[in-house]
């Protein structure tokens, strides 16, 4: 299977694969540890000469092999030989500069084109020299000023026109300051604008689905309880009601017309119930669970590359900027509706993951970027691409609804003992609320019954029959138990299903047996004992007479920072600790026992579904004290005692992603000192 | 803090420096009585015009309001003022001709020189806004001439047209004595809108000066012995060792959701006490609170006082939605000083006061969560400075970034970004980077002229670090700025279509728009010298009317060429062209029919 030194030295072999070889492949069969994602799923990192500011905001294939790249400093470079063939290095050459932060690229017909951010613009080279010497406006849309006014695209359409999408302004809470605002725009090459959608918030990524229909990917945040993706029609509403402002304006499509943001229910309950209200008001068509699945998803790239990037065919990839990973999803339509699984493929890229794009080869190139989002890759910028290695990993290809369960399929055949045994599952489904209010938790969650599982002759599916299915629900399927036929455990072992529709048809033959019945639902007693817990006392005690011995107010700072580095407080003394989120994004303050902020970072990601509801902050005796999750710009007053004994004690936001950066010290001083 | 630079960043106008002073007096030019006597080389004009090809040029109208040297063999005398002064800040406006070379001296002794220094890209200490070198005879060679500094970058204008120069001196000091303890220094020289020195320190008197032993005062001179120069708007004032006092302070912090500043005198206080001084920080952990700071203020001199009330908190973005974030009251002895009513971060107020001591008290709220309660108080009399009431240990400091500079190459620069305009800002803005050193900004929306400066590029820091919070890209040079308006007179706003622009075989971009089905193509380029924009505009398919100008005051001067804006910059048509004035609104407009055929002019700053 792979090339021998000798063969390298004998005759002329590709010096990128000589150079995995030397980095990645360790043979699968003699490696003691399970495999990883890195197996079967290789990262090329691309070098980029250090004076180059990459951050990257859009990227294009171009049809002679090249990578055209745009960068929030307004450069669109041209890499040669990005796929680093022959050991070489790729060549940058600037096509273009001084666009307004271009967060999107597409080629078409020797001319490239990108969205900045206030007009959609075409470049071509006609004087030969390699660099663009007309720059044309194609459309051009106001803008308010304000820093949160982010334009995307365009997304080619088969007949030449254009997709792009402008997300709404920040001034507290997310508005359309400007007209299309939250739209999604489709724009001819002489520059006729339709207005197609609107209700989006921040919708960075969007792309083709395997049928061509379009797909937009949208950020957690006001009225978004998650994020997720979701198949856009004309005269979509989406879900975030600022976007209606234009509803009244000439050329809007016939369902959205004169739709108003008070006629938008806004009670907290899900999603799916406002529909009742707001016909146009459309569904998600897969959620990413929050913290489980990223927490801000960013381009959707369908695989069309007929095998070369592995057993994903006609699947989504959808790219997470702030924690540094792409997820998978596989589509299906039910009573005509797009649902599916989304499930995680690849983490540990380098930056933010902003953008995604097919090689020539059939590699994936990830354009990344960090930008003051502080993301858990740390490079502040970069580009890398996944090369698959030709192993087939042990997967959860698809998941398909059926009337009383799900038909799993894999990419190896299972282990019939473990993948036919109920016990080697775990469902549950919840939603989040639909609200004005920034985020949500997890809500309405139950734990569903695997009442029997029924394992195809190939191995290569499941039945699962599964008890009190909720439609328009988010179903957690944990598949922990499942082993392949070689004894390997699933890479993946869990997909989040969104249910818009239940199929029709016969259930699945239950003489397979039951299992126990379904377990309560827990919400609640959970949520009493998260109140009664003394680690988070939001009211001084009444014992404190004096006051607290000592106030100390902590803030936060652009970049994922609290603006406090480090405070002393005396062993014992009566603390009063005030954390202000001013940033527009959530924040806890969890103080914990020396040296265990990672442990405790780590086991806060671990918390999974209750993450949100718990604060995420874990049961441990390493967590002292802690505030709850707040929402951008709330506060929260904690009172402690100071432990009595002296050292240095950490404060750490636990939100998943944020513990690295935003993190500082409580000294804790004798009493003499 | 962060609101305090947001104020800054909306419109890429700072908030009014620490040393922009409110009060300052004007010197007298209806006749020389502000002077000691001098020579016939001084008098008061009307108007004045330099033609800016000739050297030495400057033709005088009679009249008041502007001072002239125009030196000959006979009268070539410097000319003092009939005060003198200890600490000072100065502002005027002064005119160089072509080639000429002037002076301001501080107490007679310290020059900030004046010079047509029009194009020079590395100015030296003998070029405007330099301070001047001292001389030692006695010192060998090249070695007599020492202690120049150069400005930091070359702010002047063209000859001919009216400069602004703000010069914050501190004297220098004498121990009882009459020994020098701590040399004199220029704390901050500002021409033409940019810094051009910081905190000079000043070994002794410069070359030229008019008196050689330094003391505590001396009077203002003007040279006038090396070439012509006028002189307008001179302001200044002086101050007294005596500053403006709070003591006694005690505060009271009540906690609470306000909406505006209450009664407090029914509220009980949740902390209070006595403190060294006005202390914002006193309040702590505080989010949502009242506090009132109750002292007594010594005050040095009878006079105006202007006060200013800083609310670091409250947003200055114009489209922010929600409830009041802050406000509050100062009160000096009767007089309300300051009304803050919390729709902006800044509110300024000035009371009449007699010398001696005054009960003062600050009140103010806060109801926004998240951003630090930072409170400034300044305060400025009739002889001190402004400076702040905060005690030096309860203030902040600011968040450093190194900046992210743009600087253009070999070839031109071209950058899109936003720009802070009066109130507005304009959101679709392309500048363009010469490798010249002569820079433009385009409002493509508007296919307008913003703005043209010579210098370093652009500072694009507050857009590209962190989120980009400002989207702001700002000149670093000294920016001439144009009126922005539509430039077409039959398309008003919003009729006017970008269409694209074409770079040139040297890079540069060829602007194209439509309006009213005419095609109109705009190319703007420095002359051979770097020192002018040139501007050719063509309309193909119709004939439209470009308003070259629109401003308060146009003259068309003796050279042919017409002066914009009190003599700010000069356009002059460089080839065939029919302009007319014609009055618009409270000012006038500066227009030109464009068809096929280029029009052309030049920008000149």
């Amino acid at each position: 299977m792979y090339f021998s030194i000798d063969s390298f030295f004998g005759r002329t072999v590709r010096g990128a694969v000589y150079l995995s070889l030397l980095l990645f492949c360790v043979p699968i069969a003699a490696a003691q540890d399970p495999p990883t994602e890195g197996d079967y799923y290789r990262i090329e990192t691309l070098p980029i000469p250090e004076d180059i500011v990459l951050e990257v905001g859009g990227m294009a294939q171009m049809p002679d092999g090249r990578l055209a790249v745009s960068s929030r400093r307004g450069d669109v470079w041209l890499i040669q030989n990005p796929t680093m063939e022959g050991g070489r290095p790729p060549y940058y050459h600037r096509f273009a500069r001084g666009l307004h932060e271009p967060l999107g690229l597409a080629y078409r017909d020797g001319a490239l084109y990108a969205a900045q951010r206030g007009e959609l613009t075409r470049m071509r080279d006609e004087d030969g020299d390699g660099r663009a010497d007309v720059y044309e406006s194609v459309y051009s849309w106001p803008l308010a000023g304000n820093y949160h006014e982010y334009s995307y695209g365009p997304l080619f359409r088969d007949d030449g026109s254009m997709l792009v999408t402008l997300n709404l302004a920040w001034i507290g809470h997310g508005a359309s300051l400007a007209k299309w605002r939250g739209w999604m725009l489709q724009i001819t090459q002489d520059g006729e604008m339709t207005p197609v959608a609107t209700g989006m918030r921040s919708p960075a990524g969007f792309g083709h689905g395997p049928d061509g229909s379009v797909f937009y990917a949208e950020n957690q945040g006001d009225w978004i309880g998650s994020g997720y993706i979701t198949h856009v029609e004309i005269g979509d509403f989406l879900g975030n009601p600022e976007g209606l402002r234009w509803t009244n304006e000439r050329d809007v499509p016939a369902r959205l017309s004169g739709l108003a943001y008070d006629d938008v229910p806004d009670n907290g309950e899900p999603l799916f119930e406002a529909i009742e209200e707001v016909p146009s008001l459309k569904r998600p068509t897969v959620w990413f669970p929050h913290t489980l699945l990223g927490i801000s998803t960013s381009d959707i790239l369908v695989d069309s590359t007929g095998g070369a990037f592995g057993p994903f065919e006609g699947q989504l990839l959808v790219g997470d900027q702030g924690h540094s990973r792409i997820n998978r999803v596989a589509l299906e339509k039910v009573n005509g509706v797009y649902q599916g699984v989304v499930i995680p493929f690849r983490e540990g890229f380098q930056s933010g993951v902003l953008r995604l794009t097919w090689g020539v080869d059939g590699s994936l190139f990830v354009g990344q970027t960090s930008r003051g989002w502080s993301s858990t890759g740390r490079d502040p910028y970069g580009i890398q691409r996944v090369v698959w290695t030709g192993e087939t990993p042990f997967e959860v290809a698809t998941v398909e609804a059926r009337p009383d369960g799900f038909e799993l399929g894999f990419t190896l055949p299972v282990d019939s003992a473990t993948a036919s045994d109920p016990s080697s599952y775990d469902v549950t489904s919840f939603i989040y609320k639909y609200h004005h209010s920034y985020g949500s938790p997890p809500i309405q969650q139950e734990n569903l019954n695997v009442r029997a599982v029924s394992v195809a002759e190939d191995g290569l599916s499941a039945r699962l029959a599964v008890e009190g299915l909720r439609k328009s629900f988010i179903h957690e399927i944990k598949m922990e138990g499942v082993r392949s036929r070689e004894d390997l455990p699933l890479l993946h072992d869990v997909g989040y299903y969104t249910l818009n529709e239940i199929p029709g048809g016969p259930p699945m033959d239950s003489a397979a047996g039951a299992a126990p019945s379904a377990r309560p639902t827990i919400e609640r007693e959970r949520r009493a004992e998260i109140e009664a817990r003394p680690k988070r006392l939001t009211e001084m005690p009444a014992s404190w007479t004096d006051g607290p011995d000592v106030t100390v107010t902590i803030g936060t700072e652009p970049g994922l920072r609290y603006d406090v580095g480090s405070f002393d407080v005396r062993a014992g003394s009566r603390v009063r600790l005030d954390f202000e989120n001013d940033d527009d994004m959530m924040h806890n303050l969890v103080v914990v026992m020396p040296r265990t902020a990672d442990a405790i970072a780590q086991e806060a990601i671990a918390l999974g579904l209750d993450g949100h509801e718990m604060n995420y902050v874990p049961e441990s005796d390493d967590v002292l004290f802690h505030t709850r999750l707040l929402e951008p710009n709330a506060s929260e007053p904690i009172y402690f005692v100071a432990p009595v004994e002296p050292g240095e004690y950490t404060f750490v936001c636990t939100f998943p992603g944020h513990a690295r950066t935003m993190r500082g010290i409580m000294r804790v001083v004798g009493a003499g000192d | 803090m962060a609101s305090i630079l947001a104020l800054f960043f909306w419109t890429g106008q700072a908030a009014p420096a620490a040393y922009a002073q409110e009060s300052l007096m004007d010197l007298p030019l209806h006749d020389m009585t502000a002077f000691r006597p001098t020579g016939d080389n001084w008098q008061i004009a009307g108007d004045v015009f330099a033609d800016f090809n000739r050297r030495h040029h400057l033709d005088v109208e009679t009249g008041t309001g502007v001072l002239v040297s125009l030196p000959s063999e006979d009268a070539r005398e410097n000319i003092f003022t009939t005060w003198e002064h200890g600490d000072l800040t100065l502002a005027l406006d002064f005119m160089m001709p072509s080639a000429s070379n002037s002076g301001i001296y501080l107490q007679g002794r310290y020059e900030v020189q004046l010079f047509d220094s029009w194009g020079m890209k590395d100015p030296t200490f003998a070029d405007v806004g330099g301070v001047y070198q001292r001389w030692d005879e006695t010192r060998r060679d090249s070695r007599k001439g020492f202690d120049g500094v150069p400005p930091r970058m070359n702010a002047g204008r063209a000859p001919g047209l009216w400069q602004h120069l703000e010069i914050d001196f501190r004297a220098p000091r004498f121990d009882r004595n009459g020994r020098k303890v701590e040399n004199a220094r220029f704390e901050r020289i500002e021409l033409n809108g940019v810094v051009i020195h910081e905190n000079v320190e000043l070994t002794g008197p410069t070359r030229a000066a008019g008196f050689d032993a330094e003391t505590p005062a001396g009077p203002l001179m003007i040279q006038g012995d090396h070439g012509p120069v006028a002189l307008r708007d001179i302001q200044y004032k002086r101050y007294g060792r005596q500053s403006v006092r709070l003591s006694d302070v005690t505060y009271r912090t009540f906690e609470g959701e306000f909406d505006s500043l209450p009664d407090l005198e029914p509220l009980v206080p949740v902390l209070q006490g006595a403190l060294d001084g006005f202390r914002h920080d006193v309040v702590g952990d505080l989010d949502r609170f009242a506090i009132v700071f109750e002292g007594e203020l010594a005050i040095p001199t009878t006079g105006p006082y202007f006060f200013d009330l800083g609310l670091g908190w409250i947003d200055d973005d114009p489209h922010f939605e929600g409830d009041p974030q802050g406000g509050g009251l100062v009160r000096v002895g009767d007089h309300d000083a300051v009304r803050h009513e919390g729709t902006s971060p800044s509110a300024e107020g000035t009371v009449h006061l007699q010398a001696g001591r005054h009960p003062f008290r600050v009140a103010y709220f806060k109801n926004q969560s998240g951003r630090a309660p930072v409170a400034l108080l300044t305060v400025e009399g009739p002889d001190t400075r402004r400076r702040l009431l905060n005690v030096d240990t309860s203030l902040p400091s600011p968040p450093l970034v190194g900046p992210i500079h743009l600087d253009y190459g070999t070839h031109p620069l071209l950058h899109r970004h936003m720009v802070g305009y009066d109130e507005d800002r304009r959101t679709h803005v392309m500048s363009v980077g010469d490798p010249g050193g002569v820079h433009y900004t385009v409002d493509l929306h508007r296919g307008a002229l913003l703005q043209v400066w010579r210098g370093p590029f652009l500072d694009a820091t507050p857009m590209w670090h962190s989120r980009g919070y400002h989207q702001l890209a700002l000149p670093r040079g000294s920016v001439a700025r144009m009126a922005g308006a539509p430039e077409l007179i039959e398309a008003p706003e919003g009729s006017v279509t970008f269409e694209r622009y074409v770079l040139d075989d040297a890079g540069r971009p060829v602007f194209q728009y439509a309006a009213q089905g005419v095609e109109i193509t705009d190319r703007i380029e420095p002359d051979a010298e770097n020192r002018i924009l040139r501007r050719t505009l063509r309309a193909d398919g119709g004939e439209l009317r470009h308003a070259v100008a629109r401003t308060a005051q146009i003259e068309r001067l003796p050279d042919g060429s017409y002066a914009i804006d009190d003599r700010s910059y000069l356009i002059r048509f460089d080839g065939p062209a029919a302009p007319v004035i014609q009055p618009l609104g409270e000012g006038y407009e500066l227009l030109v029919p464009l068809s096929d055929g280029p029009v052309t002019y030049s920008i000149i700053w």
